[in-house]
């Protein structure tokens, strides 16, 4: 697995270009709303940020790469490669995706801190870093289920925008319009739980967490469930 | 082997030039290209181009894959009367090759079975669901070079793959080294795969594929060492994205070969790959074999099996159609002599057709008839142009299999 992971790492950082993007723009993304700051500088507007920050970043830096680098991987036929070895598929996918997480979490610790600096700190760290494994959990599972029926890197682009929205979407809506409306169809959405906990976590509040983690926890599932279904380990079925 | 045939043919290289040809070397190729003329002032070649001939002399067993060329009728004669059947012995087809006959001889091939395939049936899904292999049976022993050859979509690769553990059967059995393929940390620490397609990471260089193949293997070995086995030393830092089709293919067989696998698959080896380097391949796949390692082999390239196999099979329409060694396999096949008739007389043997003014003349017979067919022409002072003589050859069975439908 440790193998597999350091040739991925390996390569992200020996296409610059790819690099780049990848790290990049989530963080341009982020500096963008810390320079705008929408809603002013209260802790209220510094969770909002977190929160959207948080789940850009892991959905284009974790969803979208991951879905990208599967299908490509697919399509050279070295996951067929890989899986001509002794790992098991689990340690190979690991070591496929290992990186891509790590650069996530290295961006989000990076924006998050200098959010912390330049508004307010989160006022529960420890459900922040909890939130943020579920959202990384979901989005991986959700690459692997894409990258089922995503024939190439190119076509990449297309499969992941219907969730890549519906996600984003419902962490917008939810911080946008509060939970005291429809506050359970919020919390159903993908990634809307996620949203509400990321942004409990930093302002604190009265929701009840576990009406929170359970929707995430279901979510996280049903990802890794599609996932298990649907992903593809050669291009010929 | 190589003396004795020398020692067979002394008297013909004693008795004239030899025209270049060099008896005991191999001649391998396509049966046009072995044409040659035949007259008083010509030379003669009589080209062995697909199967080694053996000449059976007395308790003697020569082997002679050779492109002997020589000055005349005569000679031909020569050469053909020494082993004619009423003179001094028999001439066989046989195979495989002579420097495989003396491995084979010398190699401590258990009767083990390393791989064993029982009615194994292989269905592809989707709307209209079709069997890429059905009801396939065969086995594989220690220490053989087993080649598994077919048409287009014939079901090879999906065998091999079934074999290889890549995918599940749909029915029947499977088992490498008495384990079921997919289990993985069984099996795989005894096994090479060489997949008929790359499959490398275009950023990494060719040390650090051939590494990343080698660190899931299960075995220890030397990247530099086997890159360099392969002539590529001097592009192991080069990414595998910069390198030609070829130099991928080697990067691929040294991935393969990583800790000397017991059992090496080999999906079409040498496709993309130079004359050099495809000799670099097989050698070192010879010296795997007499490490007492146990190959199965796929390829479009006949000669390739013909040479190096110890049983072939054939699959067609996802089933295997025959299988055995090559003797077993050429022995229902005709040779033929081919030449332009002189004008205004009829050659001494039935012509089978005529094509470009060429006669083909089909024989079970071939040195024989040939040996009839020299004797005619030098008699009556003919000039046989365009001679050639062609030994039945697994080329001939495929395209008799191909034809079948």
């Amino acid at each position: 697995m440790l193998s597999i992971a350091t040739a991925e790492l390996k390569m992200l950082l020996r296409n610059r270009l790819v690099a780049a993007c990848a790290i990049l723009i989530p963080l341009a993304f982020g500096a963008f709303l810390l320079i705008a700051k929408p809603g002013g500088e209260s802790a209220g507007a510094a969770s909002v940020i977190a929160t959207l920050q948080v789940m850009i970043m892991i959905a284009m830096g974790v969803y979208v790469t991951a879905t990208t680098t599967l299908a490509a991987r697919r399509q050279t036929l070295m996951l067929k490669r890989l899986r001509s070895g002794t790992v098991s598929d689990t340690s190979i996918l690991t070591g496929l995706v290992v990186p891509i997480i790590l650069v996530s979490v290295i961006q989000i610790a990076l924006v998050l801190s200098v959010l912390s600096f330049t508004t307010s700190a989160p006022e529960n760290g420890l459900l922040l870093v909890l939130a943020v494994l579920l959202a990384e959990a979901m989005f991986v599972g959700f690459a692997l289920a894409t990258a089922g029926v995503t024939n190439s890197p190119e076509h990449a682009q297309v499969t992941t925008l219907p969730l890549f929205f519906l996600t984003l979407g419902a962490a917008y809506w939810t911080m946008y319009t509060g939970t005291e409306e429809l506050p359970w169809v919020k919390r159903l959405l993908p990634g809307g739980g996620i949203a509400e906990l990321i942004s409990t976590s930093w302002v604190g509040g009265t929701a009840n967490l576990l009406q929170l983690v359970v929707p995430s926890l279901v979510w996280v599932a049903i990802a890794l469930y599609f996932a298990r279904r649907m992903f593809r380990w050669e291009p010929r079925a | 082997m190589r003396d004795i045939a020398r020692a067979a043919f002394a008297p013909l290289a004693a008795g004239g030039k030899a025209g270049g040809g060099t008896v005991g070397d191999a001649a391998v190729g396509d049966a046009a290209e072995g044409d040659a003329a035949v007259g008083e002032d010509e030379p003669v070649e009589i080209t062995e181009t697909t199967l080694p001939v053996t000449v059976t002399m007395g308790h003697r067993l020569m082997s002679r894959p050779a492109v002997t060329s020589v000055t005349s009728n005569r000679r031909a004669l020569a050469l053909l009367g020494a082993c004619a059947p009423s003179q001094s012995g028999r001439m066989t087809t046989t195979g495989p090759h002579p420097e495989n006959v003396h491995t084979a001889a010398d190699r401590s091939t258990g009767t083990d079975t390393v791989v064993a395939v029982n009615d194994l049936t292989c269905t592809y899904g989707g709307r209209t669901p079709f069997d890429a292999v059905k009801n396939l049976t065969f086995s594989v022993q220690r220490g053989e070079l087993y080649a598994l050859l077919g048409t287009n979509g014939a079901g090879k690769t999906t065998t091999l793959e079934t074999v290889e553990g890549h995918r599940s059967a749909s029915s029947g059995t499977v088992t490498v080294f008495g384990d079921s393929p997919t289990d993985r940390p069984a099996v795989r620490p005894r096994i090479g795969i060489m997949l008929q397609e790359s499959g490398f990471a275009a950023d990494l260089t060719v040390l650090e594929s051939v590494r990343l193949a080698g660190s899931l293997s299960g075995r220890q070995d030397d990247a530099l060492r086997l890159v360099e086995l392969l002539d590529l030393g001097t592009k192991k830092d080069t990414r595998m994205a910069q390198l030609s089709g070829g130099e991928k293919r080697r990067v691929d067989f040294c991935s393969a070969i990583w800790g000397s696998p017991e059992l090496l698959f080999l999906d079409e080896p040498t496709t993309g790959l130079d004359p050099a380097a495809r000799d670099r391949l097989w050698d070192v796949v010879a010296d795997l074999r007499a490490n007492g390692a146990t190959i199965i082999l796929t390829t479009h390239y006949l000669e390739e099996a013909q040479k190096y196999a110890d049983r072939i099979g054939l699959m067609h329409r996802g089933t295997l159609t025959r299988e055995g060694t090559l003797q077993q396999l050429v022995a229902g096949e005709a040779s033929r002599i081919s030449c332009i008739a002189p004008s205004g007389v009829s050659l001494p043997l039935p012509v089978t057709h005529v094509t470009n003014q060429l006669s083909v003349i089909e024989t079970r017979d071939l040195q024989g008839d040939l040996f009839v067919l020299l004797r005619w022409a030098d008699e009556h002072g003919h000039t046989l142009e365009r001679l050639s003589a062609t030994s039945s050859s697994l080329e001939d069975v495929f395209r008799g299999l191909a034809a079948a439908g």
